[in-house]
């Protein structure tokens, strides 16, 4: 799918122009090196000239087998300590074990790998001059830098990862490293972490059936042989107020917080009421 | 009264649904007893008439609140005491419960699930793959 080639609104185009021509760039913005004061998006008035992704965006899929059918399929991408791992994962939870949950991982904030949001929960964009944030519902914020500056040299490693982006035409460019290691492959918790020095590349666009896109290419050296390419999309809530989400084994009847074992715990509430007469 | 229909669906979740049968859709009609409404999934627990002339109670995880409220659910979409009719994948282990998938009130309006509930997805929505190696 390519981008949405709509072209955008007169008026829009209309204000950038003038504000180009004006040279009216943010005063705090020029002070950062690097940084591109004239481009769209770097002042309040020409975010209008940025596409419109208001509201709330939810994934319409979650894809945590085929991720993982993917890393063990012969020739694997993954490196061979991250392959043994894999299957010693596979095989627990084909015996309807989690050795994972034990640990509590659902409880730990979301860790960027590849995936906005891990794998539920909806995702919202902020645009304000020289930024885009990526809120979720999960509890992960994504700042991306959109007024030119580079990626640090020495970064620290992040829940959220250090991002810069840039546009091209409608399609939001993001490159991101300083991600946390212990973070999972395309936010799947049953596939290995990303390993140090992981970086992603993503390019988000709206196409023309109204659905955002976001395909991402993982770079993560320690775990992969070579780089994975995940498409992932997303349909428009609207203005449905964002909510909180979060999977605790504490909290899960499915699945036992001390052991990670599969279950399925009908202890009926405390406070249920008699059955009917 | 719990009757059952078939169906074959894939599962896909934060958590395994081997537990379930996935090859099967179950219904049961009976009387709301609770909704617990909270992450990272809402219950809904129904007493279903048996033939002894008691009540079975039936245990029927839905998807997390933030998932429900995309479909237009509220904690009061679902209230108990009210008399309804759920579709769900029932446990492989026999005992009352499963995943649910729909319930029918008893004004014949529907509380949906789908289509997160197991198997509920759209299979082109998302693609992974190998990238090219560098210099390749």
């Amino acid at each position: 799918m390519t981008p949405s080639s709509a072209e955008w609104p007169l008026q829009r185009m209309a204000i950038v122009a003038t504000l180009l021509l004006a040279g009216c760039g943010s005063q705090e913005s020029d002070k950062l090196p690097g940084v591109q004061a004239q481009a769209p998006g770097m002042n309040y008035e020409s975010l209008a000239a940025l596409p419109d992704w208001s509201g709330a965006w939810g994934a319409t899929v979650r894809p945590t087998t085929p991720v993982t059918d993917l890393l063990l399929k012969e020739p694997s991408p993954l490196q061979p300590a991250a392959l043994e791992e894999l299957r010693a994962t596979r095989k627990a939870t084909d015996a309807g074990i989690d050795p994972g949950l034990a640990t509590a991982a659902y409880c730990r904030p979301f860790a960027y790998g590849g995936l906005n949001a891990g794998l539920e929960g909806r995702i919202e964009f902020l645009f304000t001059p020289g930024r885009v944030t990526i809120t979720s519902e999960g509890g992960l914020i994504r700042r991306i830098y959109t007024d030119g500056r580079k990626l640090p040299d020495d970064i620290d490693a992040s829940n959220a990862g250090t991002s810069i982006g840039h546009w091209e035409n409608q399609t939001l460019v993001v490159e991101t490293a300083g991600l946390n290691p212990e973070a999972d492959i395309f936010g799947v918790r049953t596939a290995p972490s990303i390993g140090n020095n992981a970086r992603t590349t993503e390019r988000i666009f709206v196409r023309d059936d109204g659905v955002l896109e976001v395909d991402t290419v993982l770079n993560a050296p320690e775990v992969l042989r070579q780089p994975l390419e995940f498409k992932m999309t997303y349909k428009r809530i609207g203005d449905h107020p964002m909510g909180e989400y979060n999977a605790c084994p504490k909290y899960d009847r499915a699945i036992d917080p001390d052991t990670g074992k599969q279950r399925f715990d009908l202890t009926p509430p405390a406070d249920l009421p008699p059955p009917p007469q | 009264m719990a009757g059952l229909l078939s169906n074959a669906v894939p599962a896909l979740a934060h958590h395994s649904y081997a537990m379930f049968d996935l090859n099967t859709r179950a219904t049961l009609s009976g009387t709301v007893a609770k909704v617990e409404w909270s992450n990272p999934h809402v219950f809904v627990w129904v007493y279903v008439p048996n033939a002894k002339g008691a009540h079975d109670l039936y245990g029927l995880e839905a998807g997390a609140v933030s998932l429900l409220t995309r479909y237009g659910w509220t904690k009061s979409s679902v209230k108990a005491g009210e008399k309804v009719t759920v579709e769900y994948f029932p446990l492989k282990d026999k005992r009352p419960g499963g995943a649910f998938i729909k319930l029918t009130h008893a004004d014949g309006t529907v509380t949906r699930n789908e289509p997160f509930a197991p198997g509920g997805t759209d299979p082109s929505a998302y693609s992974i793959k190998k990238a090219p190696e560098a210099g390749k």
